[in-house]
């Protein structure tokens, strides 16, 4: 059908068109560019093999641990029942492991500067189920596994870079971290692709054995999150059995051990395809980004329609006197479809680009919300895609090029002296076109803009407290942890002792100049790693099953001043209180309203769930308003100043334009205990950031939908309505011959234009109910807004009165016989 | 005495482009009286539809004055020349020019559906009406043109030129897309609607049909001829009367 001629013919014809040629691919490989990227993304997240052998045979465990009616207190945690299970491997197993995440930061205290790290606990099963491979030294060995107490540490190849010069010797020296000196044993390469079960964001750089774990000593009805067992099936098949297998053994360790107050409570044990845990839920957003990006590519195939008809109607002449000459149908349409050969070739090519340039973005921005970031890139699947993706577009503009050119009216176009219009596209595919062009701009553009309103009213949305110049101090605190074994009050009294100090240092640093106010706290209202603690509490001891879950945090009398979160009712701590370490607790709104429907709480009291302490409520403090991955309304939260865990943190609310660095505030350490060390210094206005990002995302993401449909719904529009208007320019001229103003013919064709924009829009409508409708049944929720709706509306038909009036400017701006004379 | 219907003076048209000028029209002096028949003849270029075109003030002339029934209307907005045309001139051309989409009745009620003040319907139709059955096709009203033959079109475009009650009616041959016989009928048309008092202005190549008409001019080269063929207006003394000398 084609020869190297009809590719050379057009090839040159293309460079005399360049502004077509440029449109058609700069359109075409932007949406074809962005819908490979999304392709990828989502083939990575939903498809693509895990870099790990046998993923297929990985699973990760953890346990639901259930209220006494069945309901779920936590989800994905671990209870230390589980450690005896470990010992006795189950016979459905290849292979397992221990592996959990550090809650604190911790620093590498061998070095001056003492750097903030990321610290996993691991058995030595994780090195060889998921190969870890090792630049220098060794992985984990069995000899090194659960009860050996083995201090030894595998560094990462990035840690190991930066903190350690590149340097061999490394491996055999030891490093400090916390109050203990590890032997580092081994260098994990940076090809070693980390399976990051707590999200994509947390990434490890020290791995210590499992001893280590803080969690270990805990008695056997702790359970805690971040932590997993870790393993491989010997066949895929016997997941479900696996689970109950251990269900059994789990449970019935937890009762044996359970209090009197745990019980009805129970666990079930469940395991998780890998695949499951380290994509989670991400598909379900990324399968609505590739709809998006393949609406954006329909409308930019509308539009390329209607810039080639522009194009076929342009060269009716030429291809008329083809046809004068003997040329034949597939003559014709040979040369248009040699044209659209280069245009697809440029625009594969471009999509190329855009699609790397997407990945980039991708990087930059959204690693640490999304998984499979990394591994985005160029491989056969996507490769295979864009091809396809291209060949089928070519075929389709092939297709309706083919049944819309009229052959016998080309032939008959030169003997009527060039009056007739050979390529004309019907008025119905005109009408169709413009329907079908709105139709799909309307349904993205309501799509994008209701996500995007909702986005901004997040992002617009006061949180509930203040943020600026505040910063919150991690603490690497190698005092050593309370023995497992140790009676409550004991135990007690070191982590008030560990209080007494951290005021210590807050009074210490209250002196310098920088500093406007401080506060000690467990948490701040937001944390840089998003963790918070948790208070299970009774209103009534006499139903100690009845939990309520609140977010906990232990601080003293300057926290909510610090933070202006406003008390609603009662008063704030007194510094008797704090010092004292008082049964006193104030509760947010949200809370206060659970415990009374009317809120007025003042006065009641929480109890622990063994019923030996009750806590007065002495104030009601506002909600904040940042829902996050953990809850996307307000929670339950309860602040007190008794330390009722280990975790503590510095918060500092510096003057305006001062800074400080974590030097000063190790010497005020030092001052109070050799065993503190500032960690990092993490901006509370950045830590609301980390929680929104998902709405910047969002924004940022629907922002670009939003003008890039509504640039290509524009050139669409405006492509077709102008064809339209070329069309007719000589009927025009005839109304205008015959006294037609050029008010009459703008508002004339206004009409005629808003019927198809019209039926669109109603299309339109159809199907985004009929989506809102199915949206009922899902997960997904959205906040409708009336703006969402009417916004695109008001911009498509404003677009088309605009597109109207530049289409027909040209004709209606000059005397009538130079539309009668087609100039 | 014959009221004036048209009066130009030193018209000219030029057209330009970057690298030429053209002088499509070098200082025509014309003026048509109510009930003329004006045959408007001459090779091709020499001026005859862009003189059309002023006359119907679908293009402004480049220099001179032109007025219908004494309102000056060189100067006019595309806006207010779009009026003057739809209440004093009425069209027909060569290719008939209907509109494929609008039925015969709705062609022909376009010119009053353009009017300044809304026609009240039932004028309108009455008016239609009657301008079909001037042309003798009643029966044809609700066809569309692709329906019709070519002299049928054509009765049907000067049904449309009449319909508003034009000044003037300009043809531009409107004989040239027909066969003889229907080319015949259509100027037996127009001779009968001139007899009726219709001022007529009528470009066409054909000497038979110019004939008919009661004042003959001959265009050359943008110029109009008199009967021993010497250009009615000089252009120099055009100029020197615009200079005011």
């Amino acid at each position: 059908m084609f020869t190297i001629k009809d590719f050379s013919t057009a090839f040159y014809a293309l460079s005399k068109a360049k502004g077509y040629a440029l449109t058609v691919i700069l359109t075409l490989g932007l949406t074809l560019g962005t819908l490979v990227a999304m392709f990828n993304l989502n083939y990575q997240i939903l498809a693509a093999p895990l870099p790990y052998p046998d993923d297929e045979h990985l699973v990760v465990g953890s346990a639901s641990w259930l209220a006494k009616d069945g309901s779920v207190l936590f989800q994905r945690v671990l209870p230390n029942s589980t450690f005896p299970v470990y010992q006795q491997p189950s016979d459905k197993l290849s292979d397992h492991a221990l592996y959990g995440y550090s809650f604190t930061d911790m620093t590498l205290r061998d070095l001056p500067h003492s750097p903030v790290i990321q610290v996993a606990y691991a058995t030595s099963g994780f090195m060889r189920m998921y190969q870890m491979p090792m630049l220098h030294g060794r992985a984990f060995s069995q000899d090194e596994d659960t009860g050996s107490h083995q201090p030894v540490a595998v560094l990462s190849e990035q840690l190991w870079r930066s903190q350690y010069n590149s340097e061999p010797a490394v491996v055999g020296r030891t490093v400090r971290i916390g109050e203990q000196d590890y032997k580092v044993i081994g260098i994990a390469s940076a090809l070693f692709t980390e399976p990051r079960l707590v999200g994509p964001s947390r990434h490890t750089d020290v791995w210590l054995p499992w001893d280590f774990n803080p969690v270990v000593p805990r008695d056997r009805t702790s359970v805690s999150g971040w932590q997993f067992y870790l393993a491989k099936l010997k066949s895929p098949d016997l997941r479900q059995a696996f689970a109950q297998e251990l269900t059994a053994l789990v449970d019935n360790s937890y009762q044996d051990a359970a209090l009197s107050n745990q019980s009805g409570r129970s666990l079930v044990f469940n395991a998780e395809p890998l695949r499951q845990i380290l994509h989670g839920d991400s598909g379900n957003r990324t399968l609505w980004m590739l709809a998006g990006s393949m609406l954006l590519l329909l409308i930019a195939a509308t539009n390329i329609m209607n810039l080639l008809f522009s194009r076929a109607a342009r060269q009716q002449r030429a291809m008329s006197i083809q046809v004068a000459l003997g040329a034949q149908r597939r003559h014709i349409l040979g040369s248009i479809l040699a044209e659209l050969s280069w245009l697809l070739l440029g625009a594969l090519l471009l999509a190329f680009l855009v699609a790397e340039a997407a990945y980039a973005l991708l990087r930059e921005y959204a690693a640490d919300s999304l998984p499979g970031i990394a591994a985005l890139g160029l491989d056969w699947p996507v490769l295979l895609f864009a091809l396809l993706s291209c060949l089928l577009l070519g075929l389709c503009f092939a297709q309706l090029i083919n049944t819309q050119i009229n052959y016998r009216a080309i032939q008959q176009n030169l003997q009527s002296s060039g009056k007739g219009s050979g390529v004309q596209i019907s008025r119905r595919s005109r009408q169709l076109l413009i329907g079908a062009q709105v139709m799909l701009a309307a349904m993205l553009l309501v799509c994008c803009l209701q996500v995007l309103l909702q986005a901004l009213v997040q992002l617009r949305q006061d949180v509930g407290f203040a943020s600026r110049d505040r910063y919150q101090i991690t603490i690497d605190d190698a005092t050593p942890a309370p023995a497992a074994g140790l009676p409550a009050e004991q135990r007690f009294a070191l982590l008030r002792q560990r209080t007494t100090e951290l005021m210590q240092v807050r009074d210490i640093l209250l002196q310098h100049p920088a500093v406007e106010a401080a506060s000690v706290t467990n948490y701040p209202p937001v944390s840089f790693d998003g963790l918070f603690g948790i208070l299970n509490a009774v209103a009534d001891p006499a139903e100690p099953s009845q939990a309520l879950i609140s977010r906990y945090t232990s601080t003293d009398q300057h926290y909510f001043p610090m933070f202006a979160i406003p008390l609603l009712q009662g008063r704030n701590f007194t510094a008797q209180e704090v010092s004292t370490q008082s049964l006193v607790v104030i509760i947010n709104q949200t809370f206060a309203e659970k415990l009374r429907p009317d809120g007025q709480v003042l006065g009641l009291r929480l109890h622990n769930p063994t019923g030996s302490q009750s806590y007065e409520i002495i104030g009601v403090s506002a909600n904040h308003q940042l829902p996050d991955a953990w809850s996307a309304i307000e929670p339950n939260r309860s602040y007190m100043p008794r330390s009722v865990s280990g975790s503590a943190s510095l918060v500092l609310q510096l003057k305006p334009g001062m800074s400080i660095d974590k030097t000063v505030i190790n010497q005020a350490m030092t001052q109070v205990s050799p065993q503190f060390k500032a960690a990092a210094m993490h901006s509370m206005a950045d830590n609301i950031d980390r929680v929104l990002l998902r709405n910047y995302l969002a924004a940022a993401v629907t922002s670009a939908l939003v003008v890039l449909s509504f640039v290509l719904a524009a050139i669409g529009i405006y492509g077709v309505l102008s064809y339209n208007v070329q069309l007719r320019r000589f009927e025009l001229g005839v109304r205008m011959a015959i006294g037609a103003r050029p008010a009459t013919i703008l508002r004339q064709l206004l009409g005629e234009n808003l019927k198809p924009v019209g039926a669109g829009l109603a299309l339109a409508a159809l199907l985004l109910v009929a989506l809102w409708l199915a949206l009922q049944h899902s997960t997904l929720s959205i906040a409708l807004s009336a703006g969402g709706f009417a916004l695109p509306l008001v911009l498509i038909v404003l677009l088309t009165v605009l597109t109207s009036l530049l289409s027909v400017w040209g004709i209606i701006r000059k005397p009538a016989i130079y539309a009668l004379q087609g100039q | 005495m014959k009221q004036q219907k048209i009066c130009m003076q030193g018209i000219t048209k030029v057209f330009a482009t970057d690298e030429m000028e053209t002088h499509a029209l070098r200082g025509i002096d014309l003026e048509i009286f109510a009930g003329d028949f004006v045959s408007i003849c001459g090779p091709s270029g020499c001026g005859k539809s862009t003189l059309l075109s002023l006359l119907g003030l679908l293009d402004m002339p480049t220099q001179g004055s032109y007025q219908i029934e004494g309102q000056e209307v060189s100067g006019l907005s595309l806006s207010e020349a779009a009026y003057i045309r739809n209440e004093k001139i009425g069209f027909i051309f060569q290719s008939f020019n209907l509109i494929d989409e609008l039925t015969v009745f709705d062609n022909i009620a376009l010119p009053l559906r353009y009017r300044r003040n809304a026609v009240p319907k039932a004028e309108l139709e009455a008016r239609v009406m009657a301008c079909l059955k001037t042309v003798d096709m009643t029966h044809r009203a609700g066809h569309r043109p692709n329906q019709l033959s070519g002299g049928q079109q054509q009765r049907i475009a000067i049904a449309r030129a009449l319909v508003g009650s034009p000044a003037l009616l300009l043809v531009d041959e409107p004989t040239g897309n027909l066969d003889s016989k229907n080319g015949d009928a259509v100027m037996d048309m127009l001779s009968e609607l001139n007899s009726n008092g219709t001022t007529l202005c009528m470009v066409t190549h054909d000497p038979r049909y110019a004939d008919m008409a009661s004042r003959k001019l001959h265009l050359l080269d943008g110029r109009i001829l008199d009967a021993e063929g010497t250009p009615l207006t000089q252009p120099e003394t055009l100029l020197r009367q615009v200079a005011g000398q």
